[in-house]
């Protein structure tokens, strides 16, 4: 299930892919797999993601 | 796995390999240089081109990672690491099969040389240590 809440907060931080990947330590494709919902990160990459943002995890990562 | 891990462990793999590498070059001269009789000395010599080949290519990807430090994420991304132990973890399986395939030949083609021959010996020991030393690693890196 793509991530939508996280492409929205990215762009809310104006933040590109491969900033936001370059920020937590990974490539530009894991962050376009994690907003594409085609990879689950780790909790500690969801953490660092969130920190990134500036968001909590239940605003990105919370499935309604 | 952390960059510092990561440049810790390439130093590690160029330090072993130049070792072995070296302790072979150095017994082919000690061969070559004292006319010992040996099976073939110059095996030693081409042995030894193996882990240097190795260092080598460690090294030239420390030279890589320090010209270009974002060249370090392509080591240290959960994603792309995980994609490389699955690979490794398939091989391994293929390879133990190949092992297992390769003992079995040669104790049916030649039952001679069973528990006889040296390289009956070695074609079991590393068919035993594929086996079990997955199970071994796994429990040292549980202690850790």
């Amino acid at each position: 299930m793509k991530n939508k809440k996280m492409k929205i907060a990215r762009a809310e931080s104006d933040l590109s892919q491969e900033k936001l990947a370059a920020i937590v330590g990974v490539t530009r494709q894991t962050i376009n797999l994690i907003e594409a919902g085609n990879y689950n990160p780790s909790l500690k990459l969801c953490t660092a993601i969130c920190k990134a943002l500036n968001k909590t995890l239940d605003d990105l990562f919370w499935e309604e | 796995m952390s960059a510092e891990k990561l440049v810790k462990e390439t130093k590690w793999t160029i330090g072993v390999s130049l070792v072995v590498s070296a302790a072979l070059f150095i017994t082919w001269i000690i061969f070559e240089t004292n006319d010992l009789p040996f099976s073939e000395n110059k095996a030693f010599l081409a042995l030894s081109l193996i882990p240097l080949s190795a260092a080598l290519a460690s090294f030239l990807k420390l030279m890589k990672i320090k010209k270009n430090p974002e060249m370090i994420v392509h080591e240290t991304d959960e994603r792309l690491v995980a994609e490389k132990n699955e690979a490794d973890a398939k091989t391994l399986k293929i390879l133990q099969g190949l092992l297992f395939l390769s003992y079995l030949g040669y104790t049916f083609i030649i039952p001679e040389d069973t528990f006889r021959s040296i390289g009956w010996w070695i074609t079991l020991s590393v068919l035993l240590f594929s086996l079990f030393a997955p199970i071994l690693f796994r429990h040292i890196m549980k202690e850790i």
